[in-house]
């Protein structure tokens, strides 16, 4: 019972500061005059929401159709590869060094040339987002396969496993919570890719919407759009998060 | 099986060749380990207790290890005696799987092994049962102290009921006080399994208190500087006051620091 108030209460406490937040950004506009090309009342930008939402949630799904299957699609095959490559070779040392090559590369930087540099229309942008998002998923599968605990390692030696075994039976329960982690993150990215490649062209999404509607000093549906790419990355994430906790309940202590 | 040594090792010697390195960590070691017996190993430390382990365990050592000697586990090669599930192994810590429960940790072994479902349940409810951890059946490492995750792990190693435990420092980890609960403990499975158990151990009281025979190496290249026999009765929670019992440890500690130099 105690357990559940406190719960609620992180949530109460979560959505207070958020409250308190948009209240004193509606105070400062109304008794600072800022230019309203710079920033908008969130009153206004609420009643934009509920006013255009039609039109604004016809863009917001378009980009979602791009995300998820990006999301989906990068994340599996950075798994599926990982695993395979550490089934048919034996390069811990190697991929070490390259992991950490690739992982200094800046993704966002990236994601933003590789936009300009691809096409336009869906399929390739949700090849841009799986692309972008495969890598950190690679790396972190490989890395945690080929991290093993020297005591682990020796007790199935000790009961003469296979590697299929130790991978079944060790590894891969192992590595869960960080794959589920960046299953997690990569979320953001794939977010973000999305909406930066949109704004290199396309025949759709909230990307192009915003930057169309900025370009006509709608400021209230640009920031309108935001929220809502800000509400769907909510969402997602803790959806994400709820099953991580189901998925790996050992990680709660 | 009776008849056999449950450990036999000769004229074993470990040499690590390496990058112009040359250390001998074993020479010429030579004893023998009577089947149901309790024996320690001790010795300074870094003086090639854990290579000695590994090798009798089976377990591979680094690639520019060369081993002279010969060592039989009942008469078998240490690898063929692991496939045939005579060694049990419990390590310096405990390696539970954290995503597993006690039980489902103990099943472990089994689930690899080989065994039915049935079977290998039946069996880790006697092993609950034996080590009195029914009621943490359904604990997750995380929530035991370290003294039961210790014992859950010598559960495990009893689940496929090898004829040899061997013992790498499992207590060493422990407080005093924990340390001699787990003492009895293992004395008290000791005595209802009646397994053969090999202990090494860098504690000269865990050593007499525990063990028949209590071996002592010298100083890298190890050696058996001397095997000193307790002669004391069962259970030596009584016995640790006697003057025989402090005589003992006075012996051991004696010869350790002549090992030692």
């Amino acid at each position: 019972m105690k357990q559940v108030i406190k719960k609620n209460k992180s949530l109460l406490l979560s959505t207070l500061s958020i409250l308190s937040f948009l209240f004193l950004w509606e105070l400062a506009l109304s008794t600072w005059d800022v230019s309203r090309t710079v920033l908008i009342k969130p009153s206004v930008i609420i009643r934009t929401c509920i006013e255009d939402f039609d039109i604004i949630s016809k863009e917001m799904i378009y980009t979602i159709t791009e995300i998820i299957p990006g999301w989906i699609i990068g994340n599996l095959l950075g798994f599926l590869i990982a695993l395979c490559i550490y089934r048919l070779f034996k390069l811990s040392k190697v991929l070490t060094s390259v992991s950490v090559l690739i992982n200094s590369v800046p993704l966002i930087a990236l994601a933003a040339i590789m936009g300009g540099i691809m096409g336009t229309n869906k399929d390739e942008k949700i090849l841009l987002i799986s692309l972008i998002i495969f890598f950190p998923m690679f790396i972190t599968t490989l890395h945690q396969l080929i991290t093993i605990d020297d005591g682990h390692k020796d007790l199935l030696n000790s009961y003469s496993a296979t590697p299929n075994e130790i991978l079944l039976k060790i590894l891969l329960p192992k590595s869960l919570p960080a794959i589920v982690n960046i299953i997690k993150v990569s979320i953001i990215t794939a977010i973000f890719t999305a909406i930066t490649s949109e704004f290199f062209g396309g025949y759709g999404g909230i990307g192009i919407f915003i930057l169309s509607k900025k370009g006509l000093f709608n400021l209230p549906l640009v920031w309108a759009s935001i929220f809502f790419i800000a509400i769907f990355g909510t969402i997602f994430y803790f959806s994400v998060e709820f099953l991580q906790k189901k998925l790996i309940p050992w990680q709660e202590n | 099986m009776e008849n056999l040594k449950a450990v036999s090792i000769k004229k074993l010697s470990a040499t690590f060749d390496g990058n112009g390195k040359h250390l001998q960590v074993l020479n010429n070691v030579n004893f023998s380990i009577k089947n149901g017996s309790f024996t320690s190993i001790i010795g300074p430390s870094g003086c090639g207790k854990s290579t000695l382990f590994r090798l009798i365990s089976g377990l591979p050592t680094k690639d520019s290890c060369k081993i002279d000697g010969k060592i039989r586990i009942y008469g078998k090669k240490p690898l063929t005696a692991c496939s045939d599930k005579d060694i049990g192994l419990i390590l310096q810590t405990p390696t539970l799987l954290e995503w597993r429960n006690v039980a489902q940790n103990m099943k472990l072994p089994l689930e690899i092994m080989g065994y039915s479902s049935d079977n290998s349940n039946k069996k880790v409810k006697n092993l609950l049962k034996l080590l009195e951890l029914e009621e943490f059946e359904k604990y997750r490492p995380s929530e035991l102290s370290g003294g039961m995750q210790q014992k859950v792990s010598i559960g495990r190693a009893l689940a496929y009921n090898p004829e040899l435990l061997l013992m790498d420092e499992p207590f060493c980890a422990l407080d005093e006080i924990n340390r001699r609960r787990m003492n009895n403990e293992i004395i008290n499975i000791w005595e209802k399994t009646k397994k053969t158990i090999l202990f090494i151990t860098h504690s000269i009281e865990e050593a007499v208190y525990l063990s028949q025979k209590v071996i002592i190496l010298t100083n890298k290249p190890s050696t058996i500087h001397k095997i000193i026999n307790i002669d004391l009765p069962y259970p030596r929670s009584e016995e640790q006051d006697s003057s025989k019992y402090f005589k003992y440890i006075k012996e051991v500690r004696g010869c350790l620091d002549e090992a030692s130099h």
